[in-house]
């Protein structure tokens, strides 16, 4: 079997696999000039948004690792997060240890619902994604319901500007004004006028090394397995079941992590919304940087963040300049966020789908 | 006391507990004063406007398709119909009627669109589905602001060009369908009896269409498909039908909504849309593989029945509108149950 | 496998431990510092002009009499120094210089007359 035969079909592949980055790639290149922004502007704002997002982005690897697709179940990390925020603002934690407290009492939490959203996602084998999906918005209405009706009835709040005015009930924005970017500025560096979050990049960059180290791990590997053919896992004497609640586990409780350190960067949280907003921004990241419901790198974390925040930042400025209308581009933008999970999803069903005609083509060639 | 048991094994126990909450609702509605005839009247209108929306998802069910969380893509069919008719001026049912006629080819071509990609994606529908649905929505949302539509009651006053969020039907067909024939009795209680009869003919159409030789034939494809490419019939272009009969309706079922809640809502009104009535259908005893009409009438009643009396009870309660949270939940929750039993019952 | 659960159990503890430290250390507390004549436990302190007061590395904040502003610290110690000035706000009168611990039951309301006086007694008790 000569390679030169398979070329056009090679590129093809090719295109297929990488459409995604392509398609935003050459979006970006487009918009940047027609948005007018200033180099030093972008690269700012890129070092921002990387410091800020790709500690949540990380936290999806695990489970597409075990075959899990992606995790809209992180979410319930997020919820976890935020309630640790609004208890220790409620109790004026500030600072570095503010933060290192709320992580600390939500992790219990995490654990708790990543474990739940595993022994649910077990149930709905092959159709995680959706579930999981589902489950986000379910546990949406339990957090509305904990945080708008229970906090200052059952959960004590004493500080009353957290409050609703009716006595209970946290209110929409949550000003975390005491631990505002006390991870980003903990070391300052400033390199040409660009301010480097550089303890927040430390953090991550220990956090990838993580994700390095669990490939390796028994863990890691029977992750793998599992993802790969659970039947055959199965029969080779991992646990399945805990192998995919752990999974799921890690990355509940790694989400949790990156709700803290991304709130502590914008400083202000929206009680009812900033989570949901979370996990479909992280998934469109991840999948513009190229992964996919199967695969998922390290790399792929930092180019998704960049790309969909490069597109975030220039689009409402190049709608503006473009056709005169602001609100376009900003319709434009979320058109782009949910189209762009909708193509890569399409993608990778069509992806296996035209594989697996591959493979019976190459295995037809081979006899 | 088995036989109980047996029917509560048979209709499932979110079913049961959903049931008995909407049935306690009622009981204890007239001791917190809040009055049973205006509790039912609202009740039957919602039921009436969002029916045929529910039976939107029968067509998909049934294929194989699974949940249609595409429905935005009917919705948006329906948006363009109802938004047309305006701008045309027409009122009174004829003004539906032209709603309705411009949805149903827009619906087609749609439908068709979608069809051809779910055929692509064989497996996964669900969440491409929803995804599509959604970036459909925020595509129309670019689209509202620059169709060149005129009509005066439509358009932003100060830009004088743009769709308004909201949009009002009045003095064109407000309830043009729900007042035919329709009766009060008393100050309270109003039945919506064009909307029902509308409603029971979408239901039979539903009904004769799934006895024809189509309809079997795509019941066999969403049951078995296997055998159904043995039998020699077309599956890829079944489930293509069933998608398109699926936004058509729920092109016509948003301008039934429409047309009794007085309003059409644009850009991100039917984001969520397709929610409610999944959860609908799945109260009513559907699963993601088998959906009937008894399912969408029982479905939508038991729904919507809760939506119009937590407000109100709960409310004279508690003194707090849980309304919203609880609709999330119960929402959700049923959609989760029907996901997560399908598997079950398969191994 | 029991140790396996005394490791967690040590586990455990010591984020419980760590909880607490960092529930401690992080805590933050808003000062309020008070320039007005005030009657303590019998005694009057009557407030005598301009002060400057430092608190732990922060900007002074400078008082006028009956004047009083807040300053937000994180953790229970903390140093304070109080300079009395004169009418030209030029030249230091008077200066105070003490180290403390906040006491979160008996208020953070203090009087810099009574600091000023000596009196060991500075908090001004919450009505």
């Amino acid at each position: 079997m000569s390679k030169d035969i398979f070329t056009k079909d090679n590129l093809q592949h090719f295109l297929i696999s990488n459409a995604v980055p392509i398609i935003f790639i050459v979006l970006s290149v487009l918009a940047i000039p027609v948005s007018r922004f200033s180099g030093q502007y972008l690269v700012q704002e890129m070092l921002i948004r990387l410091s800020r997002d790709s500690f949540l982005v990380l936290s999806l690897l695990i489970p597409v690792m075990a075959g899990m697709g992606l995790n809209f179940g992180m979410v319930l990390g997020a919820m976890a997060g935020e309630i640790g925020l609004i208890l220790i603002t409620d109790w004026n934690i500030v600072g570095i240890q503010g933060m290192f407290l709320a992580m600390i009492i939500s992790t219990p939490l995490a654990i708790l619902l990543g474990w739940m959203c595993g022994a649910i996602l077990n149930r709905a084998k092959g159709r995680e994604m959706v579930t999981s999906f589902i489950l986000g918005f379910f546990m949406n209405g339990v957090y509305q319901l904990v945080v708008l009706y229970g906090f200052g009835k059952i959960v004590p709040i004493r500080n009353p500007q957290l409050l609703l005015s009716r006595g209970f009930g946290i209110r929409n924005v949550t000003n975390l004004e005491g631990i505002r970017k006390c991870l980003d500025n903990l070391i300052p560096l400033n390199i040409g006028g660009v301010s480097v979050p550089i303890a927040t990049f430390i953090v991550i960059g220990l956090f990838c090394l993580f994700v390095v180290w669990f490939k390796k791990t028994k863990l890691g590997q029977d992750m793998r397995a599992v993802g790969q053919d659970m039947d055959v896992a199965r029969s080779a004497g991992i646990e399945v079941e805990r192998t995919r609640i752990i999974s799921i586990v890690i990355s509940t409780v790694l989400a949790c992590y990156g709700q803290i350190i991304f709130l502590q960067n914008i400083g202000t949280m929206n009680t009812y919304n900033s989570h949901e907003q979370a996990g479909m921004f992280a998934i469109a990241a991840l999948l513009v940087g190229g992964a996919s419901v199967a695969k998922a790198t390290i790399p792929n974390v930092f180019l998704g963040v960049i790309l969909f925040h490069l597109m975030f930042v220039v689009s409402p400025m190049a709608g503006k300049y473009l056709i005169g209308q602001a609100q376009l581009g900003e319709y434009f933008r979320v058109f782009v966020s949910y189209g762009i999970i909708a193509i890569a999803l399409a993608l990778h069903a069509w992806k296996r789908y035209k594989d697996k005609e591959r493979a019976r083509r190459s295995l037809r060639g081979n006899a | 006391m088995n036989r109980i048991l047996n029917f509560i094994e048979k209709a499932g126990w979110p079913r049961v507990i959903i049931g008995i909450f909407l049935l306690s609702l009622f009981i204890v509605a007239p001791f917190v004063r809040v009055r049973i005839d205006t509790s039912i009247s609202d009740t039957l209108v919602r039921f009436g406007m969002n029916g045929v929306m529910v039976l939107a998802l029968v067509p998909m069910i049934q294929a194989g398709c699974g949940l249609n969380f595409g429905l935005p893509l009917g919705i948006i069919a329906g948006l363009i119909g109802a938004v047309t008719s305006i701008e045309l001026g027409v009122t009174g049912l004829l003004g539906i009627l032209i709603a309705i006629s411009i949805a149903i080819p827009v619906a087609i071509v749609v439908g068709f669109v979608y069809g051809v990609l779910l055929n692509k994606v064989k497996g996964g529908e669900m969440m491409i589905a929803t995804y599509v649905g959604f970036s459909s929505v925020a595509f129309m949302c670019i689209m509202w602001l620059m169709l060149p539509y005129k009509s005066p009651n439509m358009v932003w006053g100060y830009a004088g060009a743009g769709l308004r969020t909201t949009i009002s039907v009045e003095g064109y067909w407000e309830k043009a369908i729900s007042n035919v024939g329709s009766f009060q009795i008393g100050n309270y209680f109003y039945c919506p009896t064009g909307m029902f009869i509308f409603f029971a003919v979408m239901c039979l159409f539903m009904w004769f269409f799934m006895r024809t030789k189509t309809g079997t034939a795509m019941t066999t494809v969403g049951s078995n498909p296997e055998y159904a490419r043995s039998a020699g019939v077309d599956v890829d272009r079944m489930r293509i039908v069933s998608v398109i009969l699926s936004t058509v309706l729920g092109a016509i079922g948003i301008i039934m909504y429409e047309q009794s809640f007085g309003f059409i809502q644009l850009y991100m009104g039917p984001f969520y849309m397709a929610f409610p009535a999944v959860a609908a259908i799945l109260i009513g005893g559907a699963s993601v593989h088998k959906a009937s009409i008894l399912n969408v009438v029982i479905g939508t009643f038991l729904f919507q029945g809760i939506l119009t009396m937590t407000p109100s009870v709960i409310n004279s309660l508690i003194e707090t509108d849980m309304s919203e949270v609880i609709r999330i939940i119960v929402s959700n929750g049923m959609i989760l149950y029907a996901l997560t039993r399908v598997v079950k019952v398969k191994s | 496998m029991k140790k396996q659960i005394a490791v967690n159990l040590g586990l455990v503890f010591l984020f419980i431990l760590l909880s607490i430290f960092l529930y401690i250390s992080g805590r933050g507390y808003d000062l309020i510092f008070d320039n007005q004549t005030v009657v303590l436990n019998g005694v009057t302190y009557e407030a005598k002009g301009i002060v400057r007061v430092y608190v732990d590395e922060q900007e002074p904040l400078q008082l006028w009499i009956d004047d009083r502003d807040i300053s937000s610290v994180i953790g229970k110690k903390h140093q304070i120094r109080i300079e009395l000035l004169d009418e030209n706000e030029e030249e230091v009168i008077n200066v105070m210089e003490k180290s403390f611990k906040i006491d979160a039951k008996k208020g953070t309301l203090f009087s810099v007359p009574a600091l000023l006086g000596g009196s060991s007694d500075w908090v001004i008790p919450k009505k």
